[in-house]
């Protein structure tokens, strides 16, 4: 169930009019982006791009009107997706290419449309179905190799809407090696540096601690008792299910 | 009335998709707890019991899954950290006599497919994906479903009014961010 329905129904518990539910009727509840091979959207949430503006909390509401041939469905808060002069990541590929989306609603589909260029190489039409709960597609980029900039569109079937996620691909000149649908293990992906604490130091985030380790965070100690790794908003004063304070 | 209007304006904001954009300052560590609530806090508790339940559903099947043993231990620790955010939430709105789920009619829910985002009918479709895709279908339905968690928690943090609903607000918005980040290095 989508959100707005969620609150619609969470609204009318407390007595008040879900009123926006009928103002809003028309307009799509479904998000998603293709998170690998990792579109603007998704390079921006995962911090491989910065100055990427409000996108890096809902890369899935690149929501806009259906016809549109841009990275941004055309809205201006999300005008950093559509510009190609910013540095995005490319993904190492070869000609046969797996697309994943992450999906927050599966709203019925009409079709998913893959664009190089002004050109449609592929299109997978759901002829209004609900999506399943992961969305895979394999696509052919026809021989293309070097550098490109692919758009996905995901047309939503009962509304005008459509969503639009761009992926840059470098696609390897070794041609007649498709890609199976593991992982490729030629990507170049600078992830999110994870660093070994430094025994008694204080609490940082994106470092992994083990059961046992021990940090200090405000003055206090606090000792490890579920392994992970860190992050905002994991601090150990509001983690008592990951720091016991010593 | 003004309170009424502002809410719904929230949710207007987030029903129609649009953001502002937000600063990420640290959380504050301890807010001085309170009893005062609006419909705002209410919605928001009454609406995250479930998704966190349907969360730690979901988290569980990496339990035994094929998965690398990083994305089991990102899923091992969400799972205490949500258990415990439950535990606060639950026992909020029960000091608030509120109940833990928003209605009790199946009327209200007729017609909205139930109160998860996350159907128990995905988690059973990922659940039965085979080992060689598995990992891939796991991370992308826990992603999109966090993904609808910071959804949530951004109309607490500019709605409510209750100050550790709106402390716990801001920490669910920056660690799922946070967690949908590691998640989709992990997707590569």
């Amino acid at each position: 169930m989508s959100l707005k329905r969620k609150l619609a129904v969470a609204l009318a518990a407390v007595g008040i009019t879900p009123f926006f539910v009928v103002m809003s009727a028309g307009t799509a509840s479904a998000h998603g982006y293709i998170s690998s091979p990792p579109s603007r959207q998704a390079m921006c949430a995962q911090g491989r791009i910065s100055n990427c503006g409000p996108i890096v909390y809902e890369p899935q509401s690149v929501e806009g009107p259906k016809g549109q041939r841009n990275c941004h469905a055309g809205l201006s808060q999300f005008a950093q997706l559509n510009d190609d002069s910013r540095p995005w990541p490319t993904t190492q590929v070869g000609n046969s290419v797996t697309f994943n989306w992450t999906l927050t609603a599966r709203h019925a589909t009409s079709t998913w449309e893959y664009y190089v260029g002004g050109t449609r190489i592929a299109e997978f039409n759901d002829g209004g179905r609900q999506p399943a709960a992961t969305v895979t597609h394999n696509v052919s980029l026809g021989g293309r190799t070097g550098r490109i900039k692919l758009l996905a569109i995901w047309n939503i079937a009962d509304t005008p809407m459509a969503f639009y996620s761009c992926v840059d691909l470098q696609v390897g000149s070794g041609g007649g090696t498709p890609t199976t649908t593991t992982t490729p293990t030629t990507t170049t992906r600078p992830t999110t540096t994870t660093t070994q604490p430094p025994a008694g130091g204080t609490w940082a985030a994106n470092t992994a601690y083990s059961v046992g380790s021990q940090v200090t965070y405000g003055g206090v100690g606090y000792r490890c008792i579920q392994a992970h790794t860190s992050l905002v908003g994991w601090e150990p004063p509001n983690t008592a299910s990951l720091w016991q304070r010593l | 009335m003004r309170r009424l209007a502002a809410l719904v304006a929230g949710v207007l904001v987030l029903a129609g998709c649009g953001s502002t954009p937000a600063a990420a300052p640290a959380p504050a560590p301890t807010v001085v707890e309170s009893n005062e609530f609006n419909e705002t806090d209410v919605m928001f508790l009454q609406m995250s019991v479930p998704h966190h339940k349907a969360g730690l559903e979901i988290v569980r099947l990496a339990e035994d899954g094929p998965v690398r043993a990083e994305v089991k231990t990102l899923a091992a620790a969400i799972e205490v950290t949500q258990l415990s955010e439950v535990d606060s939430m639950t026992q909020w709105l029960a000091d608030w006599k509120q109940p833990e789920t928003a209605g009790q009619d199946p009327q209200l829910h007729a017609g909205y497919g139930g109160d998860h985002s996350t159907s128990p009918e995905a988690i059973a479709e990922v659940a039965a994906t085979g080992s060689a895709d598995f990992e891939k279908a796991f991370l992308n339905l826990l992603i999109g479903h966090q993904h609808n968690a910071v959804a949530m928690a951004k109309l607490e943090k500019e709605g409510g009014v209750n100050p550790q609903a709106k402390e716990l607000a801001e920490r669910i918005f920056h660690s799922r961010t946070a967690q949908i980040a590691q998640m989709l290095g992990y997707l590569g």
